[in-house]
């Protein structure tokens, strides 16, 4: 037993060497592949919310009363989506997930946002320059949108100890640029239970 | 090979692996001196030179990243810092082959995972960063995940933490107030203030301030009045409007906290033949001094008031800790001596070596985020909208001052709040 014991620091040396000495693998995989690696808001929890809820804003009467009234189609933007959440969520990448689903959908126009419309004027205003007279775009021929999508992303932790309850809240909301009506409210949730482990190696 | 030679060549591999890191104190110094020096770039080289054992990673980030964050890089400093909250996520799950190595080798065989005070200073230097890069969303994140740390702790009986969470809580509460949610601000300062109140410290007097102006902005006359009566030294037309008047927070990083050094005690013992070695980490007695700083803006002008001693909670974090500190030692030599013992018994050279590799591998674990200032001071002016001049100098002349001083241009809005924060490296 004794001379057992004189082999443990070398074991436990070994073992702390080894573990921390292992270079990445790397293995590609599909794009809509659900890979839920540390419980955080990831990939497939953008994509799933962003369709989910423009199918669900979509399904609603305001583009039908909309059409009837204007003949023609919403003209939307993506105004400011804020993440008020734990983590830091990338909420670029939601934003373009619902520009293209409701671009997809054929049945709403969609305006460039405003830091995207800026780059476009200055263009325009080079064109006004250095483009001939045929292949030039005039200025003030911009299309208004009619409708702002904002909303928040929130959530609620409940922990103990190495458990935790995450609790996702997307809110979104499409709101007429004419009169300040809500015109749809829509709301998503997520519900995971992460479990950290107690020991490691 | 025969198993005498292996079991040699297993320990050869111990001591070489183990002797080939200095202690981290030791290893240290020249980034330590520089910074103290008031020179983070040179520091910042040194460290890159000085470089990691995979053990210390999230002490590297941990210091990187402040040394980043002092030289004006904060996205940088960011990279760092989450690299270090990541790592500090991964290794919280009790090591079972790190434990055994802490009462047979020595405690820095450890990965260092950070004290609590240290995890929470790192969400706090990653909020200030954040607001530095005028990203208030982000901050708020920082904030949150914060709170859900000390909550994690609450529901573990973890009250170390807890009372550590002075800075971040009122931190949060100014992001709050960045965010424009007074209750969520209200509910952060109060926080702070509950855990000075347990702890029995004098309530610094930019606390008592934003508990009585935003108990009354909210409309919270009850708790208002308590305020007024607990808080004597304030009388209510000093309290700041919050609708017409813009501030100025100034958040000052004094100092440089204290480190740990190893303290060893070798003797021979006439009664095992053998010699017995304890190394311990040990804290300077003198506690380094505390400067104070001067806010200047217009004709105003305010002292700053300590919100957090981080000496002071690096040493209680310590003396909390002594006790398993000292046991492991002691369990260390149980265990060094009975394994040169048992190798002593089959050969005397074995015996030799065994016991010299105790001897060689026996370090204290002087571990600590030394890039940490020594206390946090906070100054607040509100202003009517404008452009002003803010000046951040030292409250005094006296001796041990780093002699620095701050000048910027701002331009302030009503209820705009604008954050000035500035490191005093020198001690």
């Amino acid at each position: 037993m004794q001379s057992k014991l004189i082999l443990l620091p070398a074991i436990v040396l070994i073992g702390v060497i080894a573990g921390c000495s292992t270079n990445p693998k790397v293995e590609r995989i599909a794009a809509d592949t659900t890979t839920d690696l540390s419980g955080d808001w990831n990939d497939t929890d953008s994509r799933l919310v962003s369709e989910e809820m423009v199918q669900d804003a979509l399904s609603h009467p305001w583009i039908a009363s909309f059409i009837r009234v204007n003949g023609h189609q919403p003209a939307l933007i993506v105004g400011e989506i804020r993440n008020m959440s734990h983590e830091h969520i990338n909420v670029t990448t939601f934003v373009n997930d619902i520009e293209r689903v409701l671009i997809n959908s054929g049945r709403v126009q969609f305006v460039a946002s405003s830091n995207e419309r800026q780059e476009v004027r200055d263009e325009r205003q080079d064109q006004d320059l250095h483009a001939s007279n045929e292949t030039r775009n005039p200025a003030g021929q911009e299309l208004g949108a009619d409708f702002m999508l904002k909303g928040d992303i929130s959530t609620i932790l409940d922990t103990v100890a190495k458990k935790q309850t995450r609790y996702y809240q997307v809110d979104l909301t499409l709101i007429s640029l004419a009169d300040n009506r809500k015109v749809w409210v829509g709301q998503k949730k997520i519900k995971k239970a992460i479990k950290n482990p107690q020991y490691r190696f | 090979m025969c198993c005498r030679q292996l079991k040699l060549l297993g320990f050869g591999a111990v001591v070489f692996g183990l002797t080939a890191c200095t202690g981290f104190t030791q290893k240290n110094a020249e980034v330590y001196r520089y910074l103290a020096n008031g020179n983070p770039q040179s520091a910042l080289l040194e460290l890159e030179k000085t470089g990691y054992w995979h053990r210390d990673r999230v002490l590297y980030d941990l210091n990187k990243g402040m040394l980043l964050r002092m030289i004006g890089d904060f996205s940088g400093s960011n990279e760092l810092f989450e690299s270090a909250k990541q790592e500090m996520q991964g290794l919280s799950a009790t090591s079972i082959t790190e434990n055994i190595a802490a009462v047979t080798i020595n405690e820095t065989s450890r990965s260092y995972v950070g004290q609590p005070y240290e995890q929470l200073l790192l969400y706090a230097y990653k909020t200030l960063n954040y607001l530095a890069l005028s990203d208030i969303d982000d901050a708020r994140v920082e904030v949150l995940q914060a709170d859900a740390k000390i909550r994690e702790w609450i529901s573990e009986a973890k009250w170390e933490g807890v009372d550590a969470s002075v800075f971040i809580r009122y931190l949060s509460g100014i992001v709050f107030e960045l965010s424009g949610e007074w209750s969520e601000a209200l509910i952060a300062y109060r926080r702070a203030y509950e855990v000075l109140q347990k702890k029995s410290v004098q309530i610094p007097y930019y606390l008592q301030l934003d508990l009585l102006r935003l108990t009354r902005h909210l409309g919270l006359k009850g708790e208002y009045d308590q305020y007024l009566e607990m808080f004597p030294s304030i009388s209510a037309t000093e309290i700041p409007s919050m609708r017409e008047q813009g501030e100025v927070i100034l958040i000052f990083h004094q100092g440089l906290v204290s480190r740990l050094f190893e303290q060893s005690i070798t003797n021979f013992s006439p009664d095992i033949h053998q010699h017995l070695r304890i190394s311990v980490p040990v804290y300077p007695l003198q506690a380094p001094w505390i400067g104070y700083a001067q806010l200047q803006v217009a004709d105003q002008v305010q002292r700053t008031d300590i919100l957090e001693n981080i000496d002071r909670l690096a040493r209680e974090n310590f003396a909390a800790r002594s006790p398993g500190i000292a046991a492991r030692a002691m369990l260390r030599v149980v265990a060094k001596k009975a394994a040169a013992k048992s190798a002593n018994d089959q050969d005397a050279l074995a015996g030799f070596i065994v016991d010299l590799a105790g001897l060689i591998t026996e370090q204290a674990d002087t571990r600590s985020w030394t890039s940490l200032p020594a206390s946090i001071q906070i100054a607040r002016i509100n202003l009517p909208p404008g452009e002003y001049r803010v000046q951040v100098m030292p409250a005094t002349n006296a001796k041990g001052i780093g002699g620095f001083g701050v000048e910027r241009m701002i331009s302030l809005a009503p209820k705009q709040k604008v954050v000035v924060s500035v490191h005093d490296i020198v001690n």
